[in-house]
């Protein structure tokens, strides 16, 4: 059996980060795994940028500055001693991607260029064009490259990590170009694998193999998570797919306009007007649409993106891909036409339980975990745009470093045969499956769930609901038959076991959201409309044992900031 | 709109084309097309994607003869017929999913990447719009499977590399920048043919051949390769 020091699951942002970080010590062996080629994964579609306190455009911009729009925009419920930590550490990796070679855009003198994001109190938030993601990702994927201790496990499906109630000792993996199960051992692992929002099925801005996978995994092998229930929705993603068009729309100017062409955030957020922060802005467009202030009715009505009056050039400089996507999928020009948008699920500001910010270590000994699937938290309630990229260059940096030194000092732990064999016993059972329900069915119906009782706005009933119906889902899964029998490329069976997780995923937000009885950044009750400091300035972690779903609440580390009435 | 599709596809114990007939409003993808046959009426079928937004580059597949990227090209643009097959020149695993371990190879074998000192350069306006087409390939493929000097020589370094290669022989932030030019006579970019094949299939518009003009025209000032060298009579298209 093959035999690691570090195995990282996931090779977006946050997974290439810390195995570059990590193969510096060249005696290191690392194995990075990932369901799709590393330069597919989702990272790449981040387009408006990363945000760090260089000053380059306004030099009275700081660190303490971008913590404090941080905390702000998490509602407070970020943990503030980690919040620091990041964005004391932003600059540095920055710089370390620019020498690596990120063709950031740049300022007339040559610096690196910043522009305004929605929810910064200063323009921080540094760019490449409009494909930021695209580019940080094939850089850390070529320098990874370059490092002859990595091995990359490319199409490779996460089915289990294997422990022994303390310390892991093993991952189990499938495939999927030949569906042979194998075994790797090592002394750790890293989850890294991405974010769930596509619990949201028919309207998401993400990936659609972004399955919360290594969440569910964690959550299945009793590794607490965190603060789930606070999921982000797009203001800006095209009305008819999802399909986002980046925050440097409203950064770089682009108004909102409901159907009688009014400026409507001036309502709701009177200063900042479009650049509140997401959750605010999101909620508005959608009061704007229940008043019949909207364009159409139901699931297809819209408001308007108006990006006209950045003329021509600015749009074709600045957002190239927005205008692309915007001609490719809705069939408008910004430059000439009102862009139809609305609200889309976006983020997962919650995900598994890190207990300490400077490792990313979590409860299981040898488990850590970095990037969208953890929760450290630095984004609370609430993310800023740009904040993302952030957190997985530095976390994975840091992350890098201490696994590191926890494989250099620690040994691997001796497996059983039958440890070895779950693995491919759980696929075979799977390559069985009979049944009578049909897939595409039921991840339609998990999607209609999550978004009419479980989405922008949530209450007792709706909560109670959805959480009953995703129990009944689970078991219709069950009963799912595996149609396509083959071993090659069988993205039927991957499919299957993307939907597991995601009903599984999707039933503890419900779970989590049900218990929160207040309103905080992305979660919005409406029979608690209020922020309740006094009962819910905490964290939730979900546990699940034996199926069963628990939750405590931890306290939130407050070292500076006292919570704030949050207005913009 | 009802449409008549035509896949090839290619399984242990069925090489052949499949048909089907179905129904697809005016603004669906190619990927739409076939997330709607797999879910509707053929699970087994094999294709990737990813992002849905033409960023990825995981979805490239070949329409009416076409190399295109599913996820950003409209059903309708094909008419009510359309055949979609695996891209060409490359190993097909199943179906429309075809081997993209070669591009990484590549990548890999030839050390794409910068080397980097631990301090900053700076790099101005200018440098960064040069090399920008080089940073934005999406490594989809579809310009080696179009390349005609790519099947008939092992010695070219083909469009997707040499595009990709660009950006580390003209940015002063790689350190390692005359070691690249002195390699890159390895990739003999020379022996392109500008037939345009990649320029014109290339799904971000990339000009992989202007790029590659430029490559060879650096050996050639540099001296390290003679002008005449371009001339490849043995390549014959
Ligand atoms: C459209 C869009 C635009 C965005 N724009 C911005 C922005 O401008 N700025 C910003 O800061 N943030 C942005 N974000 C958020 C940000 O891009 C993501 O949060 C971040 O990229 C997540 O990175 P990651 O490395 O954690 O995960 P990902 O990049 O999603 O990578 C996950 C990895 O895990 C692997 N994986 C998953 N499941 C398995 C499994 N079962 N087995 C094996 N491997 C698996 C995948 O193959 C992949 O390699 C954006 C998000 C979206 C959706
Ligand atoms: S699915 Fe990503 S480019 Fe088409």
């Amino acid at each position: 059996m093959r035999a690691y020091d570090v195995i990282i699951v996931g090779a977006g942002g946050a997974g290439l980060r810390t195995a570059i970080e990590c193969a510096r010590d060249e005696d290191i062996k690392i194995a990075v795994v990932s369901k799709v080629y590393p330069t597919r994964s989702h990272t790449g579609a981040a387009q408006g940028g990363v945000n760090a306190a260089l000053g380059n455009v306004i030099k009275d911009d700081s660190p303490e500055t971008h913590a404090y729009d941080t905390i702000k925009g998490s509602d407070f419920l970020a943990d503030q001693d980690a919040v620091f930590f990041m964005c004391e550490n932003a600059p540095e990796v920055i710089y370390e991607l620019d020498r690596w070679g990120v063709p950031f855009s740049r300022l007339p003198d040559g610096r690196i260029a910043q522009r305004p994001f929605g929810g910064a109190s200063f323009p921080r938030t540094v760019f490449s064009a409009d494909r930021t993601g695209h580019v940080i990702l094939h850089t850390l994927f070529e320098q990874a490259l370059s490092k002859d201790n990595i091995d990359f496990y490319n199409e490779f499906f996460l089915i289990d990590i294997l422990h022994n109630g303390q310390r892991v000792k093993a991952v189990s993996i499938y495939d999927i170009k030949n569906g042979e199960v194998i075994t790797l051992r090592t002394k750790a692992v890293v989850l890294a694998t991405g974010g769930f929002a596509r619990i949201y099925w028919q309207r998401s801005t993400n990936a659609v193999g972004n399955t919360g996978d290594g969440v569910a995994v964690a959550l299945r092998n009793g590794v607490p998570l965190k603060d789930i229930e606070f999921i982000q929705f797009h203001p800006t993603g095209l009305a008819k797919t999802g399909i986002l068009l980046s925050e440097a729309c409203r950064g770089e100017g682009g108004y909102l306009l409901n159907k009688f062409g009014e400026r409507f955030m001036s309502r709701y957020a009177p200063e900042k007007m479009e650049l509140a922060p997401r959750d605010m802005v999101s909620r508005a467009i959608e009061y704007e649409i229940r008043e019949g202030r909207g364009i159409g009715e139901g699931t297809s009505a819209y408001v308007y993106l108006d990006l006209r009056h950045l003329g021509e050039e600015k749009i074709k400089e600045r957002l190239p891909q927005v205008r692309q996507l915007a001609i490719d999928f809705e069939g408008v020009d910004p430059v000439t036409d009102l862009v139809p948008i609305r609200p889309t699920a976006h983020y997962c500001m919650g995900g598994i339980h890190v207990e300490n910010y400077i490792t990313s270590s979590t409860p299981l000994e040898g488990l850590y975990a970095v990037g969208e699937c953890a929760c450290v938290s630095v984004h609370g309630a609430n993310r800023l745009g740009g904040n993302s990229l952030i957190e997985l260059l530095v976390f994975g940096k840091f992350c890098g470093i201490a696994v590191r030194e926890y494989a250099k000092y620690n040994q691997h732990l001796p497996l059983t045969k039958a440890e070895e064999n779950a693995g491919r016993e759980y696929i075979e059972k799977l390559m069985k499956r009979e049944g009578s329900e049909k897939l595409a069915q039921v991840r339609r119906r998990l999607g209609e769930i999550t978004w009419e009782k479980m989405g922008i706005f949530r209450d007792e009933k709706s909560l109670t609901s959805a959480y009953e119906e995703l129990s009944e889902l689970l078991e219709r899964w069950e009963n799912i038959p595996l149609v396509d029998k083959s071993k090659v490329f069988n993205t039927n069976l991957i499919e299957l076991m993307e939907l597991r997780n995601m009903i599984e995923m999707a039933r503890a937000v419900a779970f989590c959201a049900l218990h929160r009885r207040e309103s905080r950044g992305g979660h919005y009750r409406e029979d608690y409309p209020e922020r309740d400091d006094e009962n819910f300035l905490k964290h939730t972690l979900v546990k699940q044992e034996d199926g069963r779903l628990t939750i405590e609440y931890i306290p939130v580390r407050i070292t500076k900031y006292q919570p704030a009435e949050r207005k913009y | 709109m009802w449409v008549k599709v035509r896949i090839k596809l290619n399984r242990e114990n069925f090489k052949d084309y499949a048909y089907f007939s179905l129904e697809l409003n005016r603004n669906s993808t190619l990927l739409d097309m076939l997330v709607k046959i797999k879910e509707e009426i053929d699970q087994s079928l094999a294709f990737r994607s990813m992002c849905r937004a033409g960023i990825c580059g995981t979805c490239a597949v070949k329409a009416n003869g076409r190399p295109v990227l599913a996820c950003s090209t409209k059903v309708l643009v094909f008419g009510e017929e359309i055949t979609v097959e695996p891209i060409d020149n490359v190993l097909v695993i199943k179906d429309l999913v075809v081997d993209h371990e070669f591009l990484y190879n590549k990548l890999k074998l030839w050390k794409v990447w910068y080397n980097a000192e631990e301090e900053d350069k700076k790099v101005n306006a200018s440098v960064l719009k040069r090399i920008e087409k080089s940073h934005e390939c999406i490594l989809c493929g579809i310009c080696d499977s179009v390349c005609p000097v790519l099947t008939a020589s092992s010695y070219f370094g083909g469009p997707t590399l040499l595009t990709r290669y660009y950006k580390l022989l003209f940015d002063i932030r790689n350190t390692a920048q005359e070691e690249k030019v002195q390699n890159l006579k390895n990739l003999n970019p020379q022996l392109c043919t500008h037939c345009m094949n990649c320029s014109f299939a290339c799904p971000k518009k990339l000009m992989p051949e202007a790029l590659i003009k430029e490559e060879e025209n650096l050996l050639q000032e540099k001296g390290i390769i003679k002008r005449e060298e371009g001339n490849f009579g043995f390549l014959e298209f």
